[in-house]
């Protein structure tokens, strides 16, 4: 069915490779899914559709009016496939990466080392919003503080993989790479099992085992739940599934109360104490003792509670400031200073608004440059230069003039592209893709999920990808 | 020579509708430090409830109040016994001027106290306008140059209560050349910080029946960072240093880090709550 699909040589295609017919790991599949017609696809693909919406798999958008729509997310059934020994670097890379990052999280919470020596410009780090002087001088339980980030990385049109940016606060989107991958073996069994990919199933059975290990010292067997900010939230979808699929309570804010600097979750039995948290809310709403005192998704006392260390926050607050978006820039010195290797995987070029020269340059290139917010995430703030109108630019720079510090300024990265079903045209189309990935730290444990969530633009010619700007998204495979 | 005294704070809350569930933070426990021993507290409250300590983000003691039953009234009570140091705060060790202005512009200083060098909404000057302070000199110590600074605030802004609130941002005070003892801090502070000298925002109780201002309620003054040296107490709103009349509480960025009583509430309906605080402090010499 594959057969008369065709890209475009300047864009490099996950399937094609700027070759005419698929690369070696692509060829089982191809084969396989070309015994399939049109009319089978289709069915297919609708039978998937039922499945979603049966399931209530489904993501909200805020749109600027203010309205939120819930959508179920759309899903690609031609599965983004990825070869082991490829993968086994982006793995690696992704550990690396983000032990660099609780490294220098740890420091810049304690002795602010990386600063004194002059590795990351000081000044960078004492103007952003997410470093929380509440977060000073505390030790978390195990020493961590991003248990779970979600990398993006995408792969250029010189087929190298990029991080795109870093994501450390409170990642979203592994419930889908579940989802997805549920709905392909049960609309795709004999082509799934025929082509040996590793599993994503025991993502839940993982992050409960790394929520283990941060317990605060002393418990052995700790209570852990997963705070969710309700079910207006985008995420509440993933927040429900994650509880459940991990047997854990979900909790709100106002099921929780700290009493003598421990907490407890309210139940139909009584108090009962809570070790672990695994928070889905934003660290300004967490408490609203120490944070925002109108939040009223919060606890009253959870600071203290961590602050004495008698429960963990996963991830722990005010790690937001690592994935600040200039911060970004100097993460191969990061990581150097803290495990004294070379970064693993790539940096994209990015520019400091900040920074005079940059400044300079981004102001004559708005019109080929992406230029973003430092602390948005979710796709929101994003310009890209080939994209706008004359208008459009003037006012880009001058939003841009107006606060240096809140924007950097990168060349457009073509992201791949992979062959997806166009609905409207009724036929397989490339459309850009990226690679949300989901890294699990923990005491003694790390876990990096095999693949990942690939995100679709899938409108034709863009390339922001994220599931709250529209975007859809594929079953990624890791070859065994 | 040690100072006893007896500090004294109570609060009255009250609520239109019952409040069915709540937690306090009290921040008025005088803190331990080199010039100050806390030796006792006692915790008293109208409902019944539970209480416990916990440590704030700046490493103060604060006393958490949580009633049992729903109410529409609760009053606290906090008594504590203290035993405050006498010192002279010009006696400082010697460090030749020049070497400590040098320590201000250096880099470690500034990444090892950015918390108090950074502005906050009460304390920043949009203008950065330094023109109209007094002209420093580097031969002389750090602490000369503070005093002055302390001195001409004093002068320039009246003590009048009612002319400003607890939201009021320092360069709003310095506007009008009003303020209480809070506003006076606020502005010392903003302009230490612009300088880049360390400053922070201190409340504290201040020995009563000796004619200074703000006594009859908690105090505020501000700290700020010899290099060098260490940390000395600036009343400006008295125009003098801090001395052992003055009983700290707790430090912060400004205010709204050391407010004395913060309560997070649920209730049915619409709150109205008053808060009545008296502070009765007694030296027994």
């Amino acid at each position: 069915m594959l057969k008369d699909y065709t890209c475009d040589e300047v864009l490099f295609d996950e399937m094609l490779a700027k070759s005419t017919s698929a690369v070696a790991h692509y060829k089982k599949f191809v084969k396989q899914f070309g015994e399939y017609d049109k009319q089978d696809f289709l069915r297919l693909k609708d039978e998937a559709k039922t499945q979603f919406f049966n399931e209530g798999i489904t993501f909200a958008t805020y749109n600027n009016n203010a309205e939120g729509t819930e959508r179920i997310f759309p899903f690609d059934l031609i599965p983004r496939i990825i070869p082991a020994k490829e993968w086994d670097t982006i793995e690696k890379g992704l550990i690396q990466r983000n032990m660099a990052i609780n490294a220098f999280l740890e420091d810049l919470y304690h002795d602010k080392k990386i600063l004194k020596d002059g590795v990351v410009p000081h000044e960078l780090i004492h103007t952003s919003n997410n470093l929380l002087v509440q977060m000073h001088g505390i030790n978390p339980p195990g020493g961590i503080y991003n248990h779970i980030s979600g990398t993006d990385v995408i792969r250029h049109s010189d087929g190298n993989y990029y991080v795109l940016e870093d994501n450390v606060r409170v990642p979203s989107g592994v419930s889908y790479v579940l989802a997805n991958r549920n709905s392909l073996k049960k609309t795709l069994p004999k082509l799934f099992r025929q082509c040996k990919v590793q599993l994503v199933k025991e993502y839940p059975d993982q992050l409960l085992q790394m929520l283990h290990t941060v317990a605060p010292q002393g418990v052995d067997e700790p209570t852990c739940v997963v705070l969710t900010p309700g079910m207006y939230n985008s995420a509440y979808f993933e927040h429900s599934f994650l509880a459940q699929s991990m047997g854990v309570e979900l909790v709100e804010g106002r099921d929780l109360f700290v009493e003598k600097n421990f907490v407890y979750m309210k139940t139909i039995y009584g108090p009962k104490r809570v070790d672990v948290i695994y928070r889905r809310v934003d660290d300004l709403f967490i408490d609203p003792l120490e944070f925002r005192s109108d939040s009223a998704l919060g606890t009253a006392g959870l600071m203290q509670a961590y602050r004495a260390g008698n429960v963990a926050l996963v991830n722990a607050p005010g790690t937001g400031v690592a994935d600040d978006k200039a911060v970004y820039i100097y993460m191969p010195e990061i990581i150097k200073y803290y495990l004294g290797e070379e970064a693993i995987l790539r940096n994209v070029p990015t520019y400091r608004c900040e920074k005079d020269d940059d400044f300079k340059y981004v102001m004559e290139n708005v019109h080929q440059l992406v230029v973003k917010p430092v602390d948005e995430s979710g796709g929101y703030g994003i310009s890209i230069g080939t994209e706008l109108t004359k208008a459009q630019i003037e006012e880009v720079k001058q939003t841009v003039k107006a606060n240096r510090r809140k924007y950097i300024a990168q060349p457009i990265m073509s992201l791949s592209v992979h062959p997806t079903y166009i609905e409207e045209a009724d036929t397989f189309e490339p459309r850009h893709i990226d690679l949300r990935t989901f890294c699990l730290l923990g005491k003694d444990f790390q876990y990096v999920l095999p693949g990942g969530l690939t995100r679709v633009a899938l409108k034709k010619g863009t390339l922001i990808v994220n599931s709250s700007q529209g975007g859809g998204s594929k079953d990624t495979w890791i070859l065994s | 020579m040690i100072h006893h005294y007896n500090t004294v704070y109570h609060a009255d809350n009250s609520y239109e509708l019952p409040v069915r569930q709540a937690v306090y933070q009290l921040l008025v426990l005088p803190e331990s430090n080199g010039q100050q021993q806390l030796l006792d507290f006692k915790v008293e409250s109208s409902s019944p409830n539970e209480w416990w300590t916990a440590t704030n983000a700046f490493g103060a003691q604060c006393i958490m109040l949580a009633p049992q039953f729903p109410v529409d009234n609760i009053q606290f009570e906090i008594k504590s016994s203290v035993n405050v140091e006498s010192i002279n705060p010009f006696d400082r060790p010697f460090i030749l001027p020049q070497a400590q202005w040098e320590l201000v512009s250096s880099h470690e200083f500034k990444v090892e106290n950015a918390t108090f060098l950074s502005q906050t909404d009460l304390t920043h000057f949009p203008d950065r306008d330094m023109s109209h302070l007094p002209e420093r000199d580097e031969t002389k110590p750090v602490l000369d140059y503070l005093v002055a600074l302390k001195s001409f605030l004093a002068r320039e802004i009246s003590y009048v209560q009612g002319a400003t609130d607890a939201h009021t941002p320092a360069d709003m005070a310095w506007q009008v050349k009003k303020g209480v003892c809070q506003d006076f801090a606020h502005v010392l502070i903003g302009w230490c910080r612009m300088i880049g000298i360390p400053a922070r925002y201190v409340s504290g109780y201040l020995s009563q029946g000796q004619n200074f201002r703000g006594d009859a309620q908690l105090h505020a003054w501000a700290e700020c960072l010899l290099p060098g040296d260490g940390w000395v107490g600036i009343d400006a709103s008295n125009d003098l240093l801090v001395d052992q009349h003055y009983i700290k509480i707790a430090h912060g960025r400004d205010y709204y880090d050391c407010s004395p009583m913060t309560g997070v509430l649920i209730s049915g309906g619409k709150q109205v709550s008053l808060h009545r605080v008296s502070v009765d402090m007694h030296a027994n010499q």
